[in-house]
């Protein structure tokens, strides 16, 4: 390359000028796509109530068992069958719903119950909870 | 002859109880719930100076010289640390290493924030670990390891102390996650003044929408309370909540604006007054009212 060490220096100068343009460009508009994904993430509308498939075994007679969900029964059942199916109508948004148990087991030893339920989309969640005699929990799902 | 055998067996009983009677140790916090686990473990075998009064703002909080002198008599110091105390280095000084320090914040798990602002990807140790139950009951037990270090006489009552006190903190975990099982997952979306609730998010399931970053000192820009305005919409957030020590005029200005509501005060920076004087209180005034407010 020829020409002085000062006129080169200028001339790489503004060149990179030049491509700090469409640099700019791009970045700007990648801001703006960003910006727009940030306003359409909009919250979707509280769920409706789903039919909730559910299955209880138990280990051990319970002389009571009850399901809550936002702090009201939804299903209780004095002295429950070891194995109980029935259906909740519950909405259960997409983050999910959390669920009180509570299962009194006759006798002191220590017991556990199973809960099975399909969720709106098809997927089944299996938990399990332990313990003596009165058993409560908030039990996620998922 | 009588009198004088019952003035010396007074002056015996006197030096026998000031022999066997001994003397409190004194500890130091600059944490309102830090004072208050030093208190419940160390029981009546310590004699706990809290520095940092209830309802008083950690993050702007600086010692006094009467402070220093106090700390200069202590056994043991507690401090919150995740870098609450920006003066560790004036205590340390004013000690000259001669008093037992132990930042108890650093043998807890921490919770890293992005903090507006600043360059993408740097993240803030987010100081308020004790809004996690889980966090305050490891704390119990580093309380109990220091206060055994410090007064090994007293391990015993020390460490039965630590599990009544851990026992409460279950139970309070326990009530917190029913009462928080009363609102559905998709509402546990909320506003604060500043950001000072992530681990309470953490272990609860919720979304905190903060004004501010970590410290209520902070003032948002016109871009971060527009930014806000929309997520409250979008989101569509029932309730905003002000603080302890925070000034709740840009909160009026949102609930104005989005329609959200004045969900009540939260007590954020430690332990508060009247019913949030004790950690139990505090969590569960929380607790309802961010339950009730967002139901």
């Amino acid at each position: 390359m020829r020409g002085s060490p000062l006129l080169r220096a200028i001339g790489l100068f503004v060149t990179l000028l030049a491509l700090g343009i469409p640099l700019r460009w791009l970045t700007r508009q990648q801001d703006a796509l960003a910006d727009a994904a940030r306003t359409s993430d909009v919250a979707p509308l509280p769920a409706t109530n789903a039919r909730i498939p559910v299955t209880l075994t138990f280990s051990h007679q319970a002389s009571r068992a009850e399901i809550r969900h936002a702090g009201k029964a939804v299903w209780v059942m004095e002295r429950p069958k070891a194995d109980e199916s029935f259906e909740l109508q519950l909405p259960f948004p997409k983050e999910g719903v959390e669920l009180g148990i509570t299962v009194e087991f006759e006798g002191d030893a220590y017991n556990a119950l199973r809960l099975q339920l399909t969720g709106p989309e098809g997927t089944l969640y299996d938990r399990s909870v332990w313990g003596a005699h009165t058993v409560e929990a908030i039990v996620p799902f998922p | 002859m009588q009198r004088i055998l019952t003035l010396i067996l007074v002056a015996f009983a006197l030096c026998l109880g000031s022999v066997s009677g001994a003397e409190p140790i004194h500890v130091s916090t600059f944490s309102s719930v830090l004072t208050e686990v030093a208190e419940r473990v160390g029981g009546d075998l310590v004699s706990v100076t809290g520095h940092v009064a209830a309802g008083t703002d950690p993050h702007e909080f600086e010692p006094k010289p009467s402070d220093l002198k106090t700390v200069t008599k202590a056994a043991l110091v507690l401090l919150s640390a995740k870098h609450l105390e920006g003066y560790v280095g004036k205590l340390k000084e004013a000690t000259g290493g001669k008093v037992y320090i132990v930042e108890v914040g650093t043998r807890l798990p921490s919770l890293w924030i992005e903090h507006e602002g600043a360059p993408k990807g740097d993240r803030i140790e987010d100081p308020h670990w004790w809004h996690s139950i889980a966090n305050v009951r490891k704390a119990t037990s580093v309380v109990c390891e220091a206060l055994s270090e410090t007064y090994p006489t007293g391990k015993v009552s020390f460490e039965a102390n630590a599990r009544a006190y851990d026992a409460e903190l279950v139970i309070l975990d326990k009530w917190a996650r029913s009462k928080i099982a009363e609102l559905t997952r998709d509402k546990r979306k909320l506003v604060t003044s500043h950001d000072a609730l992530q681990y309470f998010a953490k272990d609860y399931g919720f979304t905190i929408y903060p004004v501010t970053g970590l410290t209520p000192s902070e003032q948002p820009s016109s871009r971060q309370v527009a930014d806000l305005l929309k997520t409250i919409k979008t989101q569509r957030v029932k309730a905003v909540f002000a603080e302890d020590t925070v000034n709740p005029k840009v909160l009026q200005q949102i609930t104005s604006e989005t329609g959200a509501v004045l969900g009540g005060q939260l007590w954020v920076d430690g332990l508060g007054t009247g019913e949030a004087a004790t950690y139990g209180g505090m969590f569960r005034h929380n607790v309802n009212t961010l339950v009730e407010a967002l139901k």
